[in-house]
């Protein structure tokens, strides 16, 4: 297990009597891209203005690479490069200008990195006009650049890929899994998209209503694929009881998802509909002990659970995106 | 620290706005320029006229009727002792001088003053403002840091202001004028009561009317600072110091009987009046204006810290 970089505690925010971020607590890892999900409003700007010291923390705590927030600002911010929100630089300054700017807030940040890191972002032809005259895409590049520039080891983003085209968003996805693979940085970005956090994070650390709803890898998210994986299974018979006897014997009670039952209409008779978890190698072992009990089974339908399908049940069907 | 000052220093004199402020500034030293060539130079009967005042004033210090109190007797007296000064040493009092023309531009400083207000009430707010104070304060660098490296370039701003002002008068001056006459004795209208005519020359007397009027430039620009850093607002920064400038001096120059007045900041801030002139309040010396200006202004900067450094950015 890779050295957790981001320390958060019982992280919690109120304002007004309302807690706004409750109780927050999760590691981010060296070279792990940790995704902050939930809809509007569930409080992730809020968690991450409080990471970045922006707003106060009403309770919990902050360590960067082991240093206190609360004790040591300048030594935590050292290591953490973030954008909260849209990317707002200095409209009258040059993009080099804006970045000697805050390169002059750091220690030790030449003008060979400055350099380096405008490459990096790819803003090398546009880099000495005005910021003023930049699409939103070249000041998110620019808003990357200035979170670069002194090696933070942590890269905080809030919804980054908001107002990017899906070129852009391929291509902060590969700048962020290669600072996360090539440099081990640790990367923490926010979204209501879950379909973008599929494709950039390794975890995803669900929030709604200020709470933390569950932190889990991309991989347990998404299960295994292929024989083992788990499929819903849905069993159309005539007899609900005995099915459901034979059924849940073999996957266990809890594998039981849900039963319907399907009155009889115009030309289809009445059935029930069992529905259980269940792997593709158990169904034709399902499907025998039915019938050898009598139950006359009309039809078998199996349907994978989509990240989507979980973060629906994790967040118990809450709106996203 | 360096870093930062040099932070602000860029993001002020980059910006067109700064540049058209103090061009306004330029234009109203050229538009004095024009008029004080045009103003008629020495009276060329002025030894006469003044032997006559003299006369005037030692028959006045006769007091035949008696009614002279004592301390109208020593400012006439005092009067008297600079007006044979300046007719023992062939000063003319009415001639024009590149350094007379220097100190009549210090005396207009209100135009300074808005201009300083303006930069020091945006210098802060306008971070805010524009979305850039995120960025700003995610820095390994404190907010005490970059609230003390904002002040900083704000107090340079006033100063660059104050020597261009300085400068510049002296140079069109020496232009219209020439530039002799900087070592002669400074004798001021109205002479302090321990005054010794000759003790304090012309130079000199420039470069404390020009100091006097950079203390009075920085007080009004912490002032807006304090609203910028607090309010958040440019407007309201800029549009609140105006109003309590304002309301201050009208305030400091309309209860003259009430000596608690002598603790009104407006009231300290006019330091020239220590040189020439007289101080409203008896007891009212340089270093009491100082210290009553020094506690306003560290009263006015715990206020704005603690706001700047304490509150949430949600901006
Ligand atoms: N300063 C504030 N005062 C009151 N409520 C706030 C404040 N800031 C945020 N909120 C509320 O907190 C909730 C979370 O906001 P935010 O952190 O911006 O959510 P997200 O970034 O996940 O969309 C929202 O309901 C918002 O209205
Ligand atoms: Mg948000």
């Amino acid at each position: 297990m890779k050295q957790a970089i981001v320390e958060i505690r019982g992280l919690t925010k109120e304002i007004g009597g309302k807690l706004i971020v409750e109780d927050l607590s999760f590691d981010v890892r060296e070279g792990e891209v940790l995704g902050l999900l939930g809809p509007n409003g569930a409080g992730k700007t809020t968690t991450i203005r409080m990471i970045v010291g922006l707003i106060s923390r009403t309770a919990g705590t902050v360590k960067i690479g082991g240093v206190d927030l609360g004790r040591d600002f300048e030594a935590a911010l050292a290591q953490v490069g973030a954008i909260v929100e849209n990317p707002e630089m200095y409209k009258f300054l040059t993009g080099w200008q804006n970045l000697v700017h805050f390169a002059r807030m750091s220690k030790g940040v030449s003008e060979a990195r400055i350099e380096e890191v405008v490459r990096l972002v790819g803003l090398e032809q546009r880099i000495k006009d005005k910021v003023k005259t930049y699409s939103l895409g070249m000041r998110q590049r620019l808003g990357l650049a200035q979170a670069l520039l002194h090696r933070p080891r942590v890269l905080i983003l809030d919804e980054p890929t908001n107002g990017l085209d899906p070129a852009g968003i391929r291509e902060l996805r590969d700048h962020l899994r290669r600072l996360a693979e090539q440099e081990g940085i640790a990367v923490i970005v926010s979204s209501h998209l879950l379909a973008e956090m599929e494709l950039m994070c390794d975890r995803i650390a669900v929030m709604q209503q200020g709470q933390l709803v569950s932190v889990t890898s991309l991989h347990e998210l998404v299960g295994p694929s292929g024989a083992e994986q788990l499929l819903d299974v849905q069993f159309e018979v005539d007899a609900a009881e005995p099915a459901r006897q034979i059924l849940t014997a073999y996957v266990g009670d809890a594998n039981l998802v849900r039963a319907v039952d399907r009155p009889s209409s115009s030309g289809h008779p009445h059935s029930e509909l069992l529905t259980v978890h269940a792997t593709r190698k158990q169904i034709p072992d399902l499907n025998a002990r039915l019938v050898q009990a009598g139950i006359a089974v009309y039809g078998i339908r199996t349907t994978v659970k989509t990240l989507e399908d979980k973060f629906l049940e994790l967040t118990g069907g809450g709106g996203i995106g | 620290m360096g870093n930062l000052i040099q932070n602000e220093q860029l993001k002020i004199y980059i910006r067109p706005r700064t540049w058209v402020l103090v061009g306004l500034v330029v234009l109203s030293l050229l538009i004095n320029a024009i008029f004080a060539a045009k103003q008629v130079d020495v009276m060329p009967d002025w030894k006469e006229k003044l032997t006559q005042q003299i006369q005037q004033e030692q028959q006045q210090l006769l007091d035949p009727s008696g009614k002279l109190s004592p301390q109208k007797r020593s400012q006439l007296q005092q009067r008297l002792t600079f007006d044979q000064y300046r007719l023992d040493h062939n000063l003319p009092p009415t001639h024009t001088t590149s350094w007379l023309f220097a100190k009549g531009f210090a005396g207009q400083l209100g135009l300074a003053a808005i201009v300083c207000i303006v930069i020091a009430g945006d210098i802060v707010s306008s971070e805010f403002a524009w979305g850039t104070i995120k960025l700003l304060l995610i820095r390994p660098v404190t907010r005490t840091k970059i609230y003390l490296s904002k002040y900083i370039a704000t107090l340079l701003f006033s100063l660059f202001l104050i020597v261009l002002m300085g400068g510049g008068s002296l140079l069109v001056g020496g232009l219209l004028f020439g530039l002799d006459g900087l070592a002669e004795p400074y004798i001021p209208n109205v002479p302090l009561e321990d005054m010794v005519p000759g003790t304090l020359s012309v130079g000199q007397d420039l470069l404390i009317t020009y100091g006097a009027a950079l203390l009075y430039l920085w007080v009004v620009s912490t002032i807006a600072y304090m609203f910028s850093a607090a309010s958040r607002s440019s407007v309201l920064a800029i549009t609140l110091t105006m109003v309590v400038t304002a309301v201050g001096e009208i305030v400091a120059k309309s209860l003259p009987s009430f000596s608690g007045m002598k603790f009104w900041l407006f009231t300290n801030t006019s330091l020239l009046q220590y040189f020439e002139g007289i101080p409203p309040f008896p007891g009212m010396t340089l270093g009491f204006s100082l210290a009553v200006i020094a506690v306003y202004l560290l009263l006015f900067h715990a206020i704005a810290w603690a706001i700047f450094t304490k509150s949430d950015v949600a901006a």
